[in-house]
């Protein structure tokens, strides 16, 4: 059984490093594998996160793939926007919100899924970047 | 906004860390977190982030966009009918 455990966090770690939902493999893992209460999953997820990131982003800052001028205002929106979102759960029923955010998320996914990469997004394709992993 | 999907998603790591430290301690101060947990799966979680680090400015764009792509729509799924 640790087998899984293993797999569960390595996969997770890897998801994480690549900025695609780190920890949603661990979440799964925990609430369906080992039936933990939902609250209690997410709880471990979060704390799983925080050293992933910190680690990925070391590499990543080297690699130079970190936009530091648009993560900080985005950082700081972001924590405004959690104290807002609380807000709001206090007004409108978490479950609309919810519904709201899940459906512009998927069009945002179908739009990523299936329109074709801008030309800066190709640029990546091409050029080779030093890498100093 | 002009990066690269590599950038995007890298930039995007660091900007949900401060959240995720603010969601942690959110979470402390309700009592569920389980420390003791998180620990085991942290090791396994290192080795994998920097597997993922390596990995990300590697991969081409279409194909982590295509992977972000269906993760978004996967979460979508499960909001809305959650």
């Amino acid at each position: 059984m640790i087998y899984y455990d293993i797999i569960a966090g390595i996969l997770s770690g890897i998801a994480g490093a690549m900025g695609l939902g780190g920890g949603s493999f661990l979440l799964l893992y925990l609430t369906l594998i080992l039936s933990t209460g939902q609250l209690k999953a997410q709880g471990i997820n979060l704390l799983f996160f925080i050293p992933c990131a910190i680690l990925s982003l070391l590499f990543h800052n080297k690699n130079k793939l970190i936009k530091w001028k648009f993560v900080i205002p985005i950082a700081i929106g972001g924590i405004i926007g959690v104290a807002f979102g609380t807000y709001l759960t206090t007004v409108i029923p978490a479950a609309i919100i919810r519904k709201i955010f899940g459906v512009f998320i998927l069009i945002m996914g179908l739009k990523e899924l299936f329109l074709k990469p801008t030309k800066k997004e190709d640029l990546q394709n091409s050029k080779s970047p030093k890498k100093h992993f | 906004m002009g990066s690269s999907q590599s950038e995007a998603q890298a930039s995007a790591i660091a900007i949900i860390l401060p959240l995720t430290v603010i969601s942690a301690a959110v979470y402390l101060g309700l009592g569920y977190v389980h420390i003791k947990q998180s620990l085991v799966y942290i090791p396994y979680g290192l080795i994998g982030a920097l597997i993922g680090a390596y990995l990300l400015p590697r991969v081409p764009s279409k194909y982590l966009k295509k992977a972000f792509g269906l993760l978004m729509i996967w979460a979508g799924v499960r909001m809305v009918y959650k």
